[in-house]
């Protein structure tokens, strides 16, 4: 057949898909070819492979597979809903998520809290410390934020400034997070920097803030809001080193699939880290900075937080395998 | 043919129907470029929302700080899942974000990929991402690996017409590529120029007996002729 007569013959059927791919998704559901799409997707490959097999011009061969690129795109782009089952994933997937990477999560937080304990005991024992990881201008400015002497904690606060802060802490400290995860990449080095360089430095004030005495500021203003942020970091390292994991210990994988494995994991736990995040900065600018809240209440609170995030934390980390 | 597969930026994925997709990917030079207009966009973007909400004082600093922070993160993600793989930038060169076997993106791919952005850009100015787009065949960053995506161009169908001339007929036959070549020479009357046209006609002088003033038209003739246009 010549081509003029192959194009003649189907014409009419290439302009009607043509016509319903542009369509609307509302108009696409009242058009008739609606239904018939697989079979016309594979009328069109059928005639593809005849337009190939006959040597029939570059433009036709490249229209009709155009077509067919369209239509498979139609027929397996899958629901793209981002109904993330809000209970399912807190309840199943996330917790799953946690145990199927328990070790990268344990190699985590000891990353993560095992600097942090240790700089914060070396700081508060030996004071001087603090100077070689904070500049003098900053442990000035630690000192008059904290000052027992001060009825207002962090900065002056009103209702405004608590929702500056709210703003400033999802910007920064989230954004922290996605980068402890992201430079896992770099085989894990970005995150085992991320976590060793956080703890460090938090680890450094709170020894600091302990030797000076500021029990009465510091620690009620941290331990609220600290259940969940420095685990969500804890939990972005853990997640980077999986990354950087993938790509140095593939195991049965090609690096290739592994990294791709690995990635869609990560993200679950990256989706818990984000939600932990931003109810840390809820609790940060709205609860911990209240100067009316008592500290007992505050202490109390902060460790039923704690309890609540590392309780669930620990099983799932240490829990036999099922099966 | 072994060398041109070697600098071809098309690929091909097989699907079960036996024909090939095909796509042609998108090198870092246009993806950069895609990139440029984005940040331009984004940074326009946070300055008006930073204008509309300095009126409102710390509120309005705070919320600022979250629409910063989103734009950042979520800005390429929203419109690569929700306008089909295309952020403005894309858009503007044609570029479509999708998976690895040309089905659209999703969710979970898109929100991989954009927060891998944050590793593809160190040190600075995406030098990371550069050279890994540099080293493998498909200009895939870090993000790309790790979300199983690539960036192709999206193609619009050819509108394409035919030389207003009379089909001619062989009485000799020609070989399969012969006749491919004529055809395609047919359909491109449009793109190439004269002089091009002209030039390209030239090589055929040898079997036929039609001279520089109508070379063209006696080999789009047959072109025609060749497709069955009567």
């Amino acid at each position: 057949m010549k081509q003029q007569d192959f194009e003649k013959n189907y014409s009419p059927q290439w302009q009607d898909i043509e016509h319903f791919l542009t369509q609307s998704k509302k108009h696409r559901l009242n058009n008739k070819l609606s239904t018939k799409i697989p079979a016309l997707y594979k009328d069109i490959c059928y005639q593809l492979s005849l337009a190939i097999e006959r040597q029939y011009s570059y433009h036709l061969i490249e229209n009709l597979s155009q077509l067919a690129n369209k239509l498979h795109s139609q027929i397996y782009k899958g629901r793209n809903s981002f109904k993330l089952k809000f209970l399912d994933f807190i309840f199943k997937d996330f917790p799953n998520t946690v145990h199927e990477n328990r070790w990268y999560m344990l190699a985590g937080f000891i990353l993560f809290f095992l600097p942090l304990g240790l700089t914060a005991l070396a700081c508060y024992l030996n004071p001087d410390l603090v100077y070689s990881i904070y500049p003098a201008e900053q442990v000035r400015a630690f000192d008059s934020m904290y000052s027992p002497e001060n009825r207002i904690l962090g900065r002056e606060r009103d209702s405004g400034t608590d929702i500056e802060m709210f703003g400033f802490y999802i910007y920064n400290n989230i954004g922290i997070a996605f980068r402890t995860f992201a430079t896992g990449a770099l085989a894990g080095l970005g995150s085992l920097f991320f976590l060793i360089y956080n703890g460090l430095a938090i680890g450094a004030v709170m020894g600091y803030m302990a030797d000076i005495g500021y029990y009465s500021t510091f620690f009620p203003f941290v331990i609220g809001h600290g259940s969940f942020e420095l685990t969500a970091i804890a939990i972005s390292g853990a997640a980077g080193l999986r990354l950087g994991g993938s790509i140095l210990i593939p195991g049965s994988y090609s690096r290739l699939l592994a990294i791709r494995l690995a990635a869609s994991s990560c993200i679950k736990l990256m989706y818990g880290a984000f939600i932990m995040l931003l109810i840390a900065a809820f609790l940060e600018a709205f609860w911990s900075s209240s100067t009316t809240i008592s500290n007992t209440i505050k202490y109390s609170v902060g460790i039923g937080l704690w309890i609540i995030v590392c309780v669930p934390l620990l099983i799932l980390t240490f829990r036999k395998r099922e099966h | 043919m072994l060398s041109l597969s070697k600098i071809d930026n098309a690929i091909s994925v097989e699907v079960p129907e036996g024909i090939d997709l095909t796509a042609e990917l998108a090198g870092p030079t246009v993806r950069a470029l895609a990139y440029c207009i984005d940040i331009t966009i984004r940074f326009a973007a946070s300055l008006v929302i930073y204008l509309l909400l300095i009126w409102l004082g710390n509120v309005g600093h705070g919320v600022f700080l979250i629409c910063l922070f989103a734009m950042e993160w979520f800005y390429p993600v929203f419109f690569e899942v929700l306008a089909d793989g295309q952020t403005p930038g894309k858009k503007k060169f044609n570029l479509q974000v999708v998976n690895a076997s040309l089905t659209p993106i999703h969710w979970e791919a898109s929100i991989i990929r954009n927060l891998l952005r944050a590793v593809d850009f160190l040190p600075f100015a995406n030098v990371i991402g550069l050279i890994s787009m540099l080293t493998n065949k498909e200009f895939k960053r870090l993000g790309d690996y790790a979300a199983g995506t690539l960036v192709i161009y999206k193609k619009q169908l050819n509108q394409h017409s035919l030389p207003e001339t009379k089909s001619q007929y062989l009485s000799e036959p020609l070989a399969l590529a012969e006749q491919r070549a004529i055809v395609n020479f047919t359909y491109r009357h449009r793109q190439l120029s004269q002089a091009r046209q002209l030039e390209l006609a030239q090589i055929t002088y040898g079997w036929h007996q039609h001279n520089s003033d109508n070379s063209v038209e006696y080999l789009h003739g047959v072109g025609l002729g060749l497709i069955g246009k009567r």
